[in-house]
């Protein structure tokens, strides 16, 4: 297969090959091996490559194409976020901490792709813990952008949105707790999606801030971020935040006539200040879903404003709660020498194990939940999180939809942004729909200064399929997702 | 808002988590710049309102308190830095 063949395949392509037999998975997944070889040492999408697990999985994949038994994913190469649990797979979350860590079961979301005959290639890289907006926090190495090997690729889900963005693999899971889907599938210029809180489970994603942690899919275009969302979503009982009755056939409802829907443009998302070309390229977006036929009306959020605030005490305090776990007892990364007793030994492990942006979430979560301060941070932002939902709800009883920039810019480059604050204020567009359990989707919408712009949509809870339909509606009408970055190709 | 060393120490402390006094200093300033944007959110007005835990309404979930076969001892040990025999090993706790 040609480099050029590659750039276009996508999951619904490879699907047509495999089953009319121009291709074998295990064809298929060799050239993804070698794609890997060839690119990753440039991107450092991959913390892990699994490749003898891969091929054999490829001969199963194949045995069940021949004999007819083929799922939509079967024979697909993929790779996961490296926060995902996988049995007999180091899962490191890209920490210290876990370097050497095996499950020994596999999370939900890998459980029901493997059922499916899905091909792990191996495991992407991320910021520590999944905190973070740039990929720079791996304890291992940044990962760097495929348009411009300077940049960043966005966080923390930098390693799946590179490595789908490169060719490294067809598709990728992240997870998405402030905008770590949508920001790096931005900035790197491909598709990433946050299912509604609850739709898909959280079984065996190492938990980060868990009201807020939602896994989805980072693929080329809308239809194959549909079939993926179709493989991972529903019920799952190990999961007691999981939401009953997800039955959405999210391919079949897939529409691309939007005519006639409403989209909300919220004015506190366009702030002074903002760079000129992402600015460009979203109005020119709401211009193209005018002449689809959707009506604009300006809407209005006002606490948007608290939103960045109050994810900054719910996400670290949950996280600080979260991590206590790891006390290299259990498993993990212990530390050596001649220690006091069993809290000296905690407190060495966690000072050699965790990195800086780590231990800076954990303190700022204790802080926050500590005594004399629960009132004034962590409940006074749960408060705050009411009033933003219930804002959501009622901009949603007049709009289907709202539309917002991914990010306030395009990607920077690798150790521009030092400031933990200037970090955090990425995710500035991205954290309200955590914070209400929106679905929420980033799409390519143009290009500023030869990078990426992307597209945010949002809609209110269980509308997943509302906000595909619309990006689909817009990705048909444009070429945006076509464009790849020249380095590659 | 100001934070002292002392307290930095103090969640350094709660957090189990050792640290240098450079970078003690170093966390000091990062906190008190982080908690300095934070703190826009004692301007808004929360009365009467109720705190929301998760996005989406939960009920508790509860199952059948059934025995099941769990974790054969050598698999949950497999991981554990420190063990003896079938325990995983810690330094003195009293």
């Amino acid at each position: 297969m040609s480099q050029d063949e590659l750039k276009n395949l996508t999951i619904h392509e490879a699907r047509k090959m495999l089953d009319s037999r121009k291709i074998s998975s295990k064809e298929l997944t060799n050239i993804f091996l070698e794609r890997i070889q060839k690119v990753d040492q440039s991107t450092n999408a991959y913390i892990t490559v699994t490749t003898e697990f891969a091929l054999q999985q490829a001969d199963i994949a194949d045995e069940k194409i021949r004999i007819g038994e083929q799922k939509p994913l079967t024979g697909i190469p993929m790779q996961l976020k490296d926060n995902m649990s996988t049995a007999g797979i180091k899962t490191t979350c890209a920490s210290k901490m876990l370097e050497n860590y095996i499950p020994s079961y596999n999370c939900t979301v890998a459980d029901r792709l493997f059922s499916e005959g899905a091909i792990l290639l191996g495991k992407g890289n991320l910021d520590e813990f999944a905190m973070g907006s740039s990929t720079e926090n791996s304890y291992y190495a940044s990962t760097a952008n495929p348009w411009d090997l300077k940049r960043v690729p966005g966080g923390s889900s930098g390693g799946p949105a590179a490595a789908v963005s490169a060719d490294e693999c067809l598709f990728s899971l992240g997870s998405d707790t402030g905008g770590s889907i949508r920001q790096p599938a931005a900035f790197c210029g491909v598709v990433g999606m946050k299912p509604t809180y609850g739709v898909v489970s959280r079984f065996g994603l190492i938990a980060f801030a868990s009201s807020l942690d939602q896994i989805g899919p980072i693929t080329k275009n809308v239809q194959d971020s549909a079939i993926v969302l179709n493989a991972i979503s529903g019920y799952d009982p190990k999961d007691s935040t999981s939401i009953k009755n997800v039955s959405q056939d999210y391919i079949s409802n897939l529409k691309s006539n939007i005519s006639g829907m409403k989209l909300g443009v919220p004015k506190e998302y366009f702030p002074d200040g903002m760079e000129e070309g992402v600015k460009k390229s979203v109005f020119q977006a709401i211009e193209q879903f005018k002449k689809l036929g959707v009506e604009i009306k300006e809407v209005s959020l006002p606490h948007t404003d608290y939103a960045l605030a109050v994810y900054y005490i719910i996400a670290p305090s949950e996280a600080a709660a979260n991590l206590a776990r790891y006390d290299g007892v259990k498993y993990g990364f212990s530390s050596k020498g001649d220690l006091e007793d069993i809290f000296d030994d905690i407190e060495t492990t966690r000072q050699g194990g965790f990195g800086d942006e780590v231990k800076r979430r954990i303190m700022i979560g204790t802080y926050a939940l500590s005594a004399g301060y629960y009132d004034a941070y962590y409940l006074k932002a749960q408060k705050i999180r009411t009033i933003i939902r219930e804002e959501f709800n009622e901009v949603f009883k007049n709009v289907d939809a709202l539309i917002t920039p991914t990010s306030p810019t395009v990607a920077f480059k690798l150790g521009e942004v030092i400031d933990p604050l200037q970090m955090y204020l990425n995710d500035v567009f991205t954290q309200p729909a955590n914070i209400a359990g929106l679905p929420s989707i980033s799409i390519p919408c143009g290009i500023s200064e030869g990078l990426p712009v992307g597209v945010q949509l949002m809609s209110s809870p269980m509308n997943d399929g509302v906000v595909l339909n619309l990006a689909n509606a817009f990705e048909q009408s444009t070429d945006w997702h076509d464009l790849k970055p020249e380095i590659f190709i | 808002m100001g934070l002292s060393l002392d307290q930095v120490k103090k969640i350094a402390k709660l957090s189990r988590i050792k640290m240098t006094d450079e970078q003690l200093k170093n966390m000091r300033i990062e906190l008190e710049n982080i908690f300095n944007h934070i703190d826009v959110i004692q301007k808004a007005d929360t009365e009467k309102i109720e705190p929301t835990g998760h996005s989406v309404n939960l009920d508790s979930v509860f199952r059948n308190d059934v025995v099941e076969k769990s974790a054969p001892v050598k698999e949950a040990l497999k991981n554990a830095p420190k063990q003896e025999d079938d325990f995983f090993t810690v330094r003195k706790i009293i």
